[in-house]
């Protein structure tokens, strides 16, 4: 669905390059995670994949139309949900969704469904002005999937939202992939990424350090420990057991058997222990 | 359809920016400028007060020509005579002695008068005394190389800047909103929004340039009827102020392109502002006409307009409004593919 081959992309147009080389594929209806800190280039690439910044150098296909020469029928195709709201403040929440819902050639959602999926349809009548940034937050998500995108860019969907509303959003997002939609998502959140990614990209510096599923990256890069605490005589006891050596699964067995076991619960990495890892780089800069 | 809800939205975020009413209080204010703080003529008729003990040079003069504009009076001592000067800036004394046979004047100004209206003055009491010996100038021996379409009523003083504040609000005014309205998007970062949709630059900004069509619209008209009543010819005032407006704003849309802010695009909104006033000097002093004035789109217009507000003292060029007309397609062609470069639907 998107093939990016050797792409490069400079803000000053010299060697300073904000995007470095980088190939990768996302397949449909595949959710694709851009992982990086700040300022790494996730971005950029996605501004690039949109239209929103020229090709400078490389290959870039999404939907097999070059991006270099974009025409009006692509936008009809793709969705962007940007990290900061873009909104028209002095219109009201229903207002911005019909106005960009009118800007399309294809048939599009109901505003007041999208609302309602996003909890606004109590305040679709508001200015967006008047609206915190979560909700502006939300709006710009909905705005993203007024025309039915086949390809939908995600800038940091959940950041600064509520822990309900991120819930509702990741919700909706795992429910666009089920209807078959590309997903193009960035963002630093590694939970997110876990939750969410079929597969992920780790990019530091404009450059792509590897490319795979959460899971693989997990089974590669974690430790197969479990952590267990159990009563025995009448005290608390913890112990970390390699799931690997025979003495330990052995123990695991006897104590799974014979104790009692108050918590038990498998060592993996976690996916921004394995970017640091890779990367040698921290997510938070 | 789409420039269409394009210009629907514009209206709407024009009107909750309180747009329209600004353009009705403007069109409101500029009136009662004109009706109160501008006079309807500046011209003063110069006072003359005479002082003369000899009572056959007082006769001589009441029967004399007073067909000049100055008024006469006759004062009875120098003190009257200091007193009544006191009194009137715009007078000026004359003391008169000696016989009808040999008269001599002492003329007391206020200070202020200039060299011409002096000699004037001398004239004047020259002529008062002695009479003309000279034939009178009939107006059969006056030629006018560019005769006025005079119906004999002239544009009062405060009526005549009413071209003037229609070039300023209903075409000019647009330059300043196109600023404010590009620089707010620019900040709210709606543009990129826009552009990645399949809605098309053109549409985009001529929804804008239509906007303030019609808000120069209603502020023209407003002022005109208030002004001039039914005098003017209304569709061709909406003609011009249309054309003008869609020049202006196109322009400002192209400046605007180049600035990220209100404060950094300053310079270029003074300047545009300025050249584009500069036919006005035109328009108070007629002889002045070089033809750097007359190339500025805003010539013609300033003139249509004084055509279109009082038909009997102009006429509006056709030939030059087609040009600008011209010149405004050409501006919102630059402003639409600027715009495209930076929504980045080009490659740069």
């Amino acid at each position: 669905m998107i093939q990016v081959s050797d792409l490069y992309y400079s803000y000053r147009k010299d060697k300073g390059f904000a995007v470095n080389g980088i190939s990768f594929e996302v397949n449909e209806g595949e959710i694709f995670g851009f992982l990086g800190p700040n300022g790494a280039g996730k971005s950029t690439t996605q501004k690039i994949l949109a239209g929103l910044l020229p090709v400078q150098k490389g290959k870039i296909r999404v939907m097999d139309v070059d991006v270099s020469a974009t025409t009006p029928d692509f936008y009809n195709k793709i969705g962007v949900s940007f990290e900061n709201p873009n909104l028209y403040l002095k219109l009201t929440g229903i207002e911005n969704l019909e106005y960009f819902a009118s800007m399309y050639d294809v048939p599009t959602e109901d505003p007041v469904h999208l609302l309602d999926m996003v909890g606004l349809k109590d305040v679709a009548k508001r200015r967006a002005g008047e609206y915190s940034k979560g909700m502006q937050q939300r709006l710009v998500f909905a705005r993203s999937l007024i025309n039915k995108p086949k390809v939908w860019f995600l800038d940091e969907p959940v950041s600064g939202l509520d822990p309900s509303t991120s819930a509702a959003i990741k919700e909706l997002i795992k429910e666009k992939r089920k209807e078959g939609t590309t997903i193009f998502l960035t963002t630093h959140n590694m939970h997110i990424a876990d939750e969410l990614c079929d597969r992920v990209a780790f990019i530091v510096s404009g450059e792509i350090s590897l490319i795979d599923s959460p899971r693989n990256l997990k089974l590669q890069h974690g430790k197969k420990l479990v952590e267990i605490e159990y009563r025995a005589n009448g005290s608390l006891k913890r112990d970390s057991l390699s799931l690997v050596q025979n003495a330990d699964r052995q123990k695991l067995n006897s104590l799974l058997d014979h104790e009692v076991i108050e918590t038990i619960h498998s060592k993996e990495a976690t996916l921004e222990e394995i970017f640091i890892k890779v990367t040698g780089e921290e997510l938070e800069k | 359809m789409r420039l269409f809800t394009n210009i629907s939205k514009e209206i709407i975020l024009g009107w909750r920016s309180h747009f329209f009413l600004l353009t009705v209080t403007l069109a409101v204010a500029y009136f009662l400028l004109m009706t109160f703080l501008i006079p309807e003529d500046l011209s003063t008729n110069t006072q003359l007060i005479l002082l003369t003990e000899n009572e056959e040079i007082a006769r001589a003069i009441e029967a004399s020509d007073r067909s000049s504009e100055a008024s006469l009076s006759f004062v009875s001592s120098r003190d009257e005579l200091y007193e009544s000067l006191n009194r009137s800036f715009s007078s000026i004394g004359i003391i008169m002695s000696g016989d009808t046979a040999s008269p001599s004047f002492e003329l007391i100004f206020q200070g202020h008068e200039d060299t011409k209206t002096r000699e004037l003055v001398k004239l004047m009491v020259a002529h008062l005394l002695h009479g003309s010996n000279n034939q009178p100038i009939s107006s059969d021996n006056v030629q006018y190389l560019q005769r006025k379409q005079d119906d004999g009523l002239d544009i009062p003083f405060n009526k005549s800047f009413l071209p003037i504040f229609l070039m300023f609000e209903s075409i000019m005014m647009g330059m300043i909103m196109v600023f404010a309205m590009v620089f707010s998007e620019k900040s709210q970062k709606t543009l990129d929004a826009f552009a990645v949709t399949p809605g098309r630059a053109w549409e985009y900004l001529g929804a804008k340039v239509i906007l303030l069509i019609i808000l120069g619209i209603i502020f023209a008209i407003i002022l005109t009827a208030l002004a001039v009543g039914l005098q003017a010819k209304y569709l061709q005032l909406i003609l011009i102020v249309s054309i003008g407006s869609f020049l202006s704003t196109s322009v400002s849309l192209i400046a605007a392109s180049f600035y990220e802010n209100l404060s950094q695009s300053m310079a270029a909104m003074l300047t545009l502002t300025v050249i584009f006033s500069l036919p006005m000097l035109s328009y108070y002093m007629e002889g002045f006409s070089p033809w750097y004035l007359r190339i500025l789109p805003t010539f013609p217009i300033i003139f249509s307009l004084k055509g279109a507000v009082f038909p009997n003292q102009g006429s509006t060029e056709i030939s030059g409004l087609i040009l600008v007309a011209v010149e405004a397609v050409w501006a919102f062609v630059i402003a639409v593919n600027l715009y495209k470069l930076r929504m980045r639907r080009v490659r740069m």
